[in-house]
């Protein structure tokens, strides 16, 4: 949440500066009234050469010196970042983190982000089904796919189930993987996987080749979509990675070095996928449709 | 034998110990009572023969009478060691004997020895001081009630004293007597913590007494917590963040006791990550420590990490999850030492794979299995936490781990356990490992599970009826049809309907709950809702037109979305329910009132009914339509075509959508 204006800055000597956080380090408090005063701040980052470390703590000063508001929150996080840090007069933008009073920890920052995406067709016990396209130059091939969500945890952006391929070529009995997904949700995940041997360039392209994603490709080319409000956007992108296989040895056959981009429709529930190995045929398609059946919500665990 | 080996044999010697006049009696008194001393000093054995000769309250009553001869003010030194021997040997009967701590107390030293602390000889005062110390180191000794002002003069005098015995006293008393927050107040309005904080500079013992004084005081206080870290402007909580590096374990422990409980009490002054990964790295340290400082450093580093995944990680860093492993692979570990390391494990393990990760050796998790049959019930409850929070990744859960029938059935058995806790604590990690693999839900049902999960649902206490009931939804959940069945002929479906209507909401919610599931992807299991006269459907229908919790509703409609992704009957028994035929103005309240809600997922239950209701491939989806049409809940859903939600949103348009396919078809 936004808190506009309420750090001011009175000093204007600044050129513009992004994400600068300014941890605040030390406090006290009055005996009279028990409101803490903040004394003494602490810049914890900046991407581009910020000012020296003693003008922004001296701006900083100032602007908490005659922030009353500051007051307002003195039992909330002492950290607070500035994600635009305009000068010349203007106002400082900033953004408190959540605090828990009550136990004193410090949670994932939430405020100021959006909430994660969340479709009800998308929860734990729920089973799709279709296809995994195989084919290669050589020939065509197909096969038969289920996949059941195990679990699903939207506030870390990770959900989980089981993948199975059913009339797989030298394998007797259906293949049964089991896969861990994330969600990107622009605060856990972003469209750049950083990982399992995926480039920006590798993404961007996979990503691509989902019509849903091009309203999003210039700000995911900017940022890789960090800054992205996803919550109310009607597909749901996720990256599965197959971890281990449920009900045959590794020499299967099979091959789970890959994962999968995925992308999940929130009007039905249909999934459309590439898997990316850099050994395997190139954009292999998984498409998938619900199985009509119940909903329920997803909290099970004790 | 020789003649003075016989004259020491603990009947002579108690014998001996009686009051006379004389100064030849004297000396014979005083060296019965070094002897009594020295013998009884670290012997559990002789410690208690002695009790069971009687010597306590002989020995308190040569105390009593030296010290009233010795009150005129002029020294006797043969009273005055006569009194230090007494006094000795009455703190060596209450340490470590609980037996011998009732035995002083009966026998009435506390006043004696009290009295004996304003003696004017120095080494008086040093035993009485030290003697006392060690009755007030046992929960067996009485309550110092601070709040009366003598008491609390009292303690300020012990404490204003130069003598280190007297002040580790005032602290020993303080740390077993100061439990409520108006005593915690009290004793911080008299200053005790400024005198505390003073005296961390002395001994090693008179820095641990006072630590654990200053613990007792500041615990859960947030004000009293308050008031200490702003002494001397932060030089108490600078005290204490040296103090964790004392040369010493058990300071260093104490020391971090502190510090925990001045993060708990007001977060503010200790939240600086720093300050709690020394405190992480210190304590995990010390979980190596031989002794007591070993057997507590878990709980503290628990009570530390507790719900702090940032901290879970800093301890995960420092090796704190091998560390406990390699305690817990130690031939002999101590009942009290296995609960803190098991509940430590736990904590770490509840939140991060990572941590989870780390215990899936089969090694270790079989020393934990072991844990479960452990005599000590504390350590059986730990050994169920860490299991039910191992059981949290369904990762492991899917790879198979903790899937054998040995491991099942005895947490089935603990189910049984005479102790409440035990119960809960095995039903909360039976609720995890019976969630989604079939093979552990047959090995349930085989052993007998089922009934005994039935049976606490029908407990007295609500916390066993909340974990059963959880348990058997989860064993529900994606069950196979036979499955299902079973666990509904054990469950009854009279059962059944009395947990719709429990007294506590959360039981209500998870009975719904397990409905649902039984309902879910199953077209043979709905009949049940409809059977003996539609007793569960009635009980659903009450509870949604009638509760008061949100989550109960949320639960009833989607029951009801479940029922309506059935058959053609199936759809129109709900609609009669949401709309009744015929009566246009007597739709249920809760109907709009629900899609109305603030609640998104009551408003999204709501929407997956008219989802099933309005179904286009459904042959009387048309005639149902005309009805929501007539009761004015297209209208409201029409209204609900921006919803903030883009979950209900979406679901809004694809009801209209087919509303709309519907009519055209008509058409």
């Amino acid at each position: 949440m936004p808190f506009p204006g309420m750090l001011r800055s009175t000093k204007g000597r600044f050129a513009r500066i992004t994400l600068v956080k300014l941890e605040l380090v030390h406090a006290d408090v009055s005996s009279a009234t028990g409101i803490r005063v903040w004394t003494q701040l602490r810049i914890k980052s900046s991407p581009a050469p910020p000012p020296p470390q003693s003008e922004i703590e001296k701006v900083a000063e100032d602007a908490c010196a005659s922030g009353g508001e500051l007051d307002a929150f003195a039992r909330l996080r002492i950290v607070l970042h500035l994600d635009e840090f305009v000068c010349g007069g203007r106002s400082l933008i900033v953004v408190a983190e959540d605090f828990d009073s009550r136990s004193g920890l410090k949670q994932e920052s939430r405020t100021g982000r959006p909430p994660p995406p969340s479709c009800s067709l998308l929860s734990a016990g729920r089973a799709f089904s279709g296809t995994q396209n195989v084919s290669s130059l050589q020939k065509d091939e197909a096969w038969k796919v289920n996949v059941r969500i195990q679990g699903i945890d939207l506030d870390n952006g990770y959900l989980c189930g089981t993948m199975e391929a059913l009339n797989v070529p030298l394998a007797d009995t259906p293949v049964v993987t089991f896969w861990e997904g994330e969600l990107v949700d622009g605060n856990n995940f972003t469209f750049f996987t950083r990982k399992w041997e995926a480039t920006p360039e590798d993404d961007i392209r996979h990503w691509s080749k989902f019509p849903s994603f091009a309203p999003l490709l210039s700000q995911v080319e900017a940022d890789g979509g960090k800054s992205m409000d996803l919550s109310n956007y009607p597909y749901i992108f996720m990256r599965w990675k197959e971890q281990y296989f449920v009900n045959v040895g590794i020499d299967c056959g099979l091959t789970i070095a890959g994962f999968y981009y995925v992308c999940f429709s929130c009007s039905d529930g249909s999934i459309n996928g590439f898997y990316y190995d850099p050994n395997s045929s190139p954009f292999q398609k998984l498409e998938l449709k619900c199985i009509p059946g119940g909903c329920s919500d997803m909290l099970h665990s004790a | 034998m020789p003649a003075s080996a016989a004259n020491n044999r603990p009947e002579d010697l108690t014998a001996r110990l009686s009051v006379g006049a004389g100064a030849a009696q004297g000396e014979v008194l005083l060296k019965a009572l070094r002897e009594v001393k020295n013998q009884i000093i670290g012997n559990k054995t002789k410690k208690l023969l002695y009790l069971h000769l009687g010597a306590v309250p002989k020995i308190v009553s040569v105390l009593a009478a030296a010290a009233a001869d010795d009150s005129g003010g002029i020294s006797r030194g043969g009273d005055a060691a006569v009194i230090v021997q007494a006094a000795a040997a009455i703190g060596s009967f209450a340490c470590g004997v609980e037996d011998g701590v009732r035995a002083v107390l009966d026998a009435g030293a506390v006043p004696h020895l009290t009295s004996i602390l304003s003696h004017h000889d120095e080494k008086v005062v040093d035993a009485g001081a030290r003697s006392l110390k060690m009755i007030f180191q046992s929960d067996l000794a009485p309550k110092y009630d601070v709040l009366q002002e003598k008491n609390l003069n009292f303690i300020l005098s012990l404490l204003d004293s130069d003598n280190e015995n007297v002040t580790e006293l005032a602290a020993s008393i303080i740390a077993h007597s100061c439990e409520t927050n108006e005593q915690q107040k009290a004793l911080c309005d008299a200053g005790v913590l400024l005198r505390f904080v003073s005296l961390l500079g002395g001994s090693s013992n008179q820095k641990d007494g006072c630590l654990e004084s200053i613990a007792a005081v500041i615990k859960n206080n947030p004000e009293v917590s308050s008031r200490f870290s702003c002494t001397g402007n932060g030089k108490a909580l600078n005290a204490l963040a040296n103090l964790i590096q004392d040369r010493y374990p058990h300071t260093r422990l104490r020391a971090c006791k502190c510090l925990i409980a001045v993060g708990h009490a007001s977060p503010c002054y200790v939240e600086e990550l720093q300050i709690k990964t020394k405190l992480v790295l210190v304590l995990v340290e010390l979980l190596e420590e031989p002794g007591q400082v070993g057997n507590e450093a878990p709980f503290s580093l628990k009570t530390l990490i507790a719900d702090d995944e940032e901290l879970h990680k800093q301890a995960l860093s420092v090796n704190a999850i091998e560390k406990l492993c390699s305690i817990l692979q130690m031939s002999s570990v101590q009942a009290r030492r296995l609960q803190g390391i098991l509940l430590a494990l736990a904590e770490l393990c509840s939140k991060l794979e990572k941590c989870r990760c780390q215990l899936m050796s089969p090694q270790v998790l079989n020393l934990i299995v072991e844990a479960l049959k452990h005599d000590c019930m504390d350590v059986r409850v730990a050994a169920c936490n860490c299991i039910r929070n191992i059981t949290r990744s369904l990762k492991n859960l899917s790879a198979g781990c903790l899937s054998s029938e040995a491991f099942i059935v005895r947490l089935v058995q603990l189910s049984h356990d005479p102790s409440t806790s035990v119960q809960i604590a095995a039903l909360g990690a039976l609720c995890n490992i019976v969630i989604n693999c079939a093979t552990r839900k047959s090995v349930l049902i085989k052993c007998g599970g089922v009934s005994q999960l039935v049976q606490l649902s029908k407990s007295m206490d609500s916390g066993l009826r909340s974990k059963s009931v959880l348990a058997l939804r989860n064993l529900m959940f994606l069950a196979d049809i036979t499955d299902k069945e079973f666990i509904l002929k054990e469950l009854t479906l009279c059962t059944l309907a009395s947990l719709i209507y429990d007294s506590e909401c959360s039981i209500q919610e998870q009975a719904l709950a397990l409905i649902s599931d039984l309902v879910d992807g199953c077209s043979q299991s709905v009949k049940h809702v409809f059977a003996e006269d539609s007793i569960i459907l009635d009980a659903v229908m009450r509870q949604l037109q009638n509760a008061s919790s949100i989550g109960v509703c949320i639960q009833g409609m989607f029951v009801l979305s479940n029922i309506s992704a059935g058959s053609e009957s199936d759809k129109d028994t709900v609609m009669n329910y949401l709309v009744p035929p015929h009566t246009d103005s007597c739709i249920p309240s809760f109907t709009i009132k629900f899609l109305q809600s603030k609640s998104i997922l009551l408003r999204v239950a709501s929407l997956w009914c008219f989802v099933n209701l309005t179904d286009p491939a459904s042959v009387g989806s048309s005639r149902r339509v005309a009805r929501l049409q007539a009761a004015g809940i297209v209208l409201q859903l029409k209204s609900m075509l921006n919803d903030p939600c883009m979950d209900c949103k979406l679901r809004v348009r694809m009801i209209l959508e087919q509303c709309m396919e519907l009519e055209t078809a008509q058409a």
